[in-house]
C-alpha cells in the first residue's frame, strides 16, 4: 500500500483544526485586546456568519476542579394537585431565576431524576449557596379585614405579623408567587426611588385587578387599603394600594433601598415552590483546592506522556518518534473535541482522559510488536507495516469496542461523577482508534518511502539471516 | 518459558492474594465513605500544623459520632453522622474560630441517607451490566469459552481490589481502603482495562488457532501468551508509570483513587496472562469438543 494522499490531508486538516481550537483562546484575547496571560474575560466563542456557526470554545471546568458548591435538592411534600415531576420542573425554574438574578456566572440548575434538582454553583461556598436558593418560600398576598385573626390563621402566619393592626385580621387573595411570571428592581420615574415590578399571569392579573380596585376605594392609612405580602409565614411588605392595577403588572413602593428593592425582586420571583425542598446531598470544593488539583493533573499528564514518549522512542526507536508525533496529534484533537463540545471536565474525568492516553499508547503498541515480527520474518518495511497494522486491527477493535461498551453503560447509568469519567475515557477511545489506525500507518507509509528510513536497525530489529 | 504448564501455581497465587480479602470482606465487610454510608465530612486545611486528636477531642464536644483523621501535617479528615443544617453551620463556625483553617483549600461532602442507598445498588448494577454486556460480544467475536473466561479474569480482579480494600479499610483502618464513589470509577477502569488486556491475548489466541499448525490448544495458548507478552508488559509498565507518578502527587482525597487504578492494573495485567489464557486450558480439558 502506498501513501494515501487524502488521508495525509484529512490527518492535516484535523491536526490543524484541532491546534486552532486548542489555541482559540488566545486568538480570542488578541481580538478582544486582552493580555495574553491572567484570567480571561468572557468566554471565547467562535462565530462564523456565513456559516451561521456559533459555538463557546471552553473546556468547561467541574466544581471539583474550580471550586464552588454542588447540590443535590430533593422535593417532597408536594403540594396537592401536581405530579411530583410538574413541582419538580417548576422548581428548577424558580431556583433558576433565584440563581441568574444573584448573578453568579456558569451556574447550573438542572432536573435529575423524577423528583431530584442539581444545582451547581461555581465560586460560592456552602452558605452562600443555601443564601442563594433561601428558604423554601412559599409566597401569598393577603388582604387586611376588620376581625380577629383565628387559630388557623394564626398557624399559616406569623402571630405578631398577622395582628399588626389591631381589630383588623389578614385575609387570603388567593393570589399567590405561582401566578407572578417575573420580577424586577425599578426605579419611580417621580421620586427617582427604587421600587419593585411585578408581572402576573393571566389568573394572576385578574385576581390582581379585581383586588386593588376593591382596595383602593379605602383611603391611604387606613389598612384595608394595604396589601400585605407573606413569605412563608412572616409579612414582608404591606404597601399601600394608589390605584386599580390591571394591567398585568404593579409597582410595589414604600421606602425602599436599593437593596431591599432587589431582595424583594429576587424573593418575589422566587415565587412559591410547589412543595418542600431539602438538600439530599452537598459537596463544597474551596477555591484554592481545585487550582491545586489542575495543577496537579496537569502535571501528572505532562509527566505521564513524557515517561510514553521516552519509552517509545527508547524501545521502538523510529516507529517511536511516529507513535509519539501520532500521540501529540491525538491528545490535540481529544482537547478539541472536549473544548468544542463543552464537556465539563472533572478529576474523573481527567482520570478517564489519562486511561485513554494508556489505551492510544497500547494500539501503537500492538501495531509495533506486529511490525518487528513481520520484518523478523523476512518481509520487505512496506509489506511489514501493512501487515503489521492489518494483524493488530483486531485486537484493537475488540479491546476497544468492550471498553466503549463499559463506557456507554457507565454513561447511561451512573451518577454524575461516573458520567464525566465515561464521557472523556469514550472520545479518549474513540480518537485514539483514528490515531492508531489512520495518523500512525500512513506516517508509517511514509517512512517506507524515504531511503534512509529503511534501515531494520531503526525499527530495533536484526536484519534476517539469509536462508 | 511455559506459563500454561504452571498454570496451577499462578491460580494458586491468585487464590493467596483473593482469599484474605474474602474473608475481611465476609467478617469485617468494608470501611463505607459518606457516598455510601451518608453522613457529613470535612476535609480541613490549616495554615499551620495541627493534630488531629485535638479535633477529634473538639468535635467530640458535638456528640456527633465524628472520626477524624491526620492528613497530612496541615490537614485532618472528619466525618461525621448526617447533620442538620443548623448543626453543619454551628460546627463548621466553631471549627474557623478553634483552629487556623484555611476555607479555600477546603472541601466538604455531605450526602443524605436516600442517595446513599440509590448508589449502593447502582454501582453493583453498572458492574453487572457492563459485564453481560461484555459477554455478548465476546461471545459473538469469540466464543462463549472464551467470554467467560474474560469474565472470570475481570471477577479476579474486582475481587482483588475489592479484598484489598477491605483488609485496607477494616484490618489497617486506613481512611485509603473508603470505599466511595472515586472508588468506584476506579473499579470500573480496571474492568475496561481487564478486559483490554484479556482481549489482546485472545486475538493472539484466534489468529494462531486458525492457522493450521502441528501444535497443540495448550502449546498454541502458551505460544500466544509468550507472543503478547512483551506488548502486555509493556503497555502496562507505561500506564504504572503514570500512576506511580499520580499517587506520589496526589492530595488526600484523590490518593485512595490512584492506588485503586494502581492495584487494579496490576491484578489485570497479571490476570490476563495467568488466569484467563490458562483457563481456556483447563476448560479444554474438561470439554475437550
Amino acid at each position: 500500500m502506498r501513501v494515501d494522499r487524502r488521508l495525509l490531508a484529512l490527518i492535516a486538516v484535523v491536526a490543524l483544526l484541532a491546534l486552532f481550537i486548542d489555541g482559540f483562546a488566545y486568538i480570542y484575547r488578541v481580538t478582544t485586546n486582552q493580555p495574553l496571560t491572567g484570567a480571561i474575560r468572557g468566554i471565547p466563542t467562535l462565530n462564523i456568519g456565513f456559516l451561521g456557526f456559533s459555538q463557546q470554545i471552553y473546556v468547561h471546568k467541574g466544581l471539583d476542579l474550580q471550586g464552588g458548591t454542588h447540590l443535590e435538592l430533593q422535593i417532597t411534600q408536594v403540594r396537592a394537585g401536581t405530579t411530583t415531576q410538574a413541582a419538580r420542573d417548576i422548581a428548577v425554574a424558580i431556583i433558576e431565576r433565584r440563581v441568574n438574578s444573584s448573578g453568579y456566572a456558569e451556574s447550573v440548575v438542572r432536573p435529575e431524576g423524577s423528583d431530584r434538582i442539581i444545582v451547581e454553583l461555581p465560586g460560592v461556598d456552602l452558605e452562600q449557596a443555601k443564601q442563594i436558593l433561601g428558604k423554601t418560600s412559599y409566597l401569598t398576598i393577603w388582604k387586611w379585614e376588620p376581625g380577629t385573626a383565628d387559630a388557623a390563621t394564626l398557624k399559616l402566619l406569623n402571630p405578631t405579623d398577622a395582628q399588626k393592626y389591631p381589630g383588623y385580621k389578614p385575609v387570603p387573595t388567593g393570589i399567590d408567587g405561582g401566578m407572578i411570571t417575573n420580577a424586577s428592581r425599578s426605579t419611580d420615574p417621580n421620586t427617582n426611588l427604587p421600587d419593585v415590578t411585578i408581572s402576573f399571569d393571566n389568573t394572576g392579573s385578574n385576581l390582581f385587578c379585581a383586588f386593588t380596585r376593591d382596595r383602593v376605594t379605602h383611603p391611604q392609612g387606613d389598612p384595608q387599603n394595604k396589601l400585605a405580602i407573606f413569605i412563608d409565614k412572616d409579612l414582608v411588605e404591606d404597601a399601600n394600594v394608589i390605584s386599580e392595577i390591571c394591567g398585568g403588572s404593579a409597582i410595589i413602593t414604600g421606602g425602599f433601598t436599593a437593596a431591599s428593592a432587589q431582595a424583594l425582586a429576587i424573593q418575589l420571583n422566587s415565587g412559591s415552590l410547589p412543595g418542600t425542598i431539602s438538600i439530599a446531598s452537598a459537596t463544597e470544593v474551596g477555591a484554592t483546592l481545585g487550582a491545586t488539583t489542575v495543577k496537579l493533573s496537569l502535571l501528572a499528564g505532562a509527566f505521564g506522556l513524557a515517561i510514553v514518549i521516552l519509552f517509545m522512542l527508547l524501545y521502538y526507536r523510529l516507529p517511536g518518534l511516529v507513535a509519539s508525533l501520532a500521540l501529540l496529534i491525538y491528545a490535540a484533537i481529544a482537547l478539541a473535541i472536549f473544548k468544542l463540545f463543552g464537556v465539563t471536565l472533572t478529576l474523573a474525568g481527567l482520570a478517564g482522559f489519562i486511561l485513554s492516553i494508556g489505551m492510544a499508547v497500547d494500539a501503537n503498541v500492538l501495531i509495533f510488536e506486529r511490525l518487528k515480527e513481520e520484518l523478523r520474518a523476512g518481509r520487505t518495511l512496506g509489506a511489514a507495516m501493512e501487515a503489521g497494522v492489518h494483524r493488530a486491527w483486531p485486537a484493537i477493535r475488540d479491546s476497544n469496542i468492550s471498553t466503549l461498551i463499559t463506557c456507554f453503560v457507565l454513561y447511561f447509568f451512573g451518577a454524575p461523577l461516573i458520567k464525566g469519567f465515561a464521557i472523556t475515557l469514550a472520545i479518549g477511545v474513540g480518537v485514539s482508534m483514528f490515531s492508531a489506525i489512520v495518523t500512525t500507518q500512513q506516517f508509517l507509509q511514509i517512512l517506507a518511502g524515504l531511503r534512509p528510513a529503511r534501515r531494520l536497525a531503526l525499527y530495533g530489529v536484526q536484519a534476517p539471516k539469509a536462508a | 518459558m511455559n506459563i500454561v504448564g504452571r498454570r496451577n501455581w499462578y491460580f494458586l497465587l491468585s487464590l493467596a492474594i483473593i482469599l484474605p480479602g474474602i474473608i475481611s470482606m465476609a467478617f469485617l465487610g468494608f470501611r463505607l465513605g459518606i457516598d455510601f454510608a451518608g453522613g457529613d465530612q470535612y476535609n480541613l486545611a490549616f495554615t499551620q500544623p495541627v493534630q488531629a486528636s485535638v479535633v477529634q477531642k473538639e468535635m467530640d464536644t458535638f456528640n456527633v459520632d465524628a472520626t477524624v483523621q491526620q492528613a497530612g501535617p496541615n490537614g485532618a479528615l472528619v466525618t461525621t453522622k448526617p447533620l442538620s443544617s443548623v448543626q453543619e453551620t454551628t460546627i463548621r463556625a466553631d471549627l474557623a474560630e478553634k483552629f487556623p483553617l484555611d476555607p479555600s483549600r477546603s472541601s466538604y461532602a455531605q450526602v443524605g441517607p436516600t442517595i446513599a442507598r440509590e448508589l449502593v445498588v447502582g454501582a453493583g448494577g453498572l458492574i453487572a451490566i457492563a459485564s453481560i454486556l461484555i459477554v455478548i460480544y465476546l461471545s459473538i467475536r469469540f466464543n462463549y469459552k472464551f467470554a467467560i473466561a474474560a469474565i472470570l479474569a475481570l471477577l479476579h480482579d474486582v475481587f482483588v481490589l475489592t479484598g484489598i480494600w477491605s483488609i485496607l479499610g477494616k484490618v489497617f483502618n486506613s481512611p485509603l481502603g473508603e470505599i466511595n464513589t472515586l472508588f468506584v470509577t476506579a473499579a470500573l477502569t480496571v474492568i475496561g482495562f481487564s478486559v483490554h488486556d484479556t482481549i489482546v491475548i485472545f486475538d493472539r489466541i484466534r489468529e494462531n488457532l486458525r492457522q493450521a499448525s502441528r501444535l497443540t490448544f495448550e502449546q498454541n495458548v502458551n505460544l500466544s501468551i509468550i507472543q503478547s507478552l512483551a506488548r502486555s508488559l509493556n503497555t502496562s509498565m507505561t500506564v504504572i508509570f503514570v500512576l506511580v507518578a499520580l499517587f506520589l502527587i496526589s492530595p488526600v482525597n484523590i490518593k485512595g483513587f490512584t492506588l485503586a487504578l494502581l492495584i487494579g492494573i496490576v491484578s489485570g495485567t497479571y490476570s490476563s496472562i495467568f488466569n484467563a489464557s490458562p483457563l481456556l486450558v483447563v476448560w479444554r480439558r474438561l470439554d475437550p469438543r
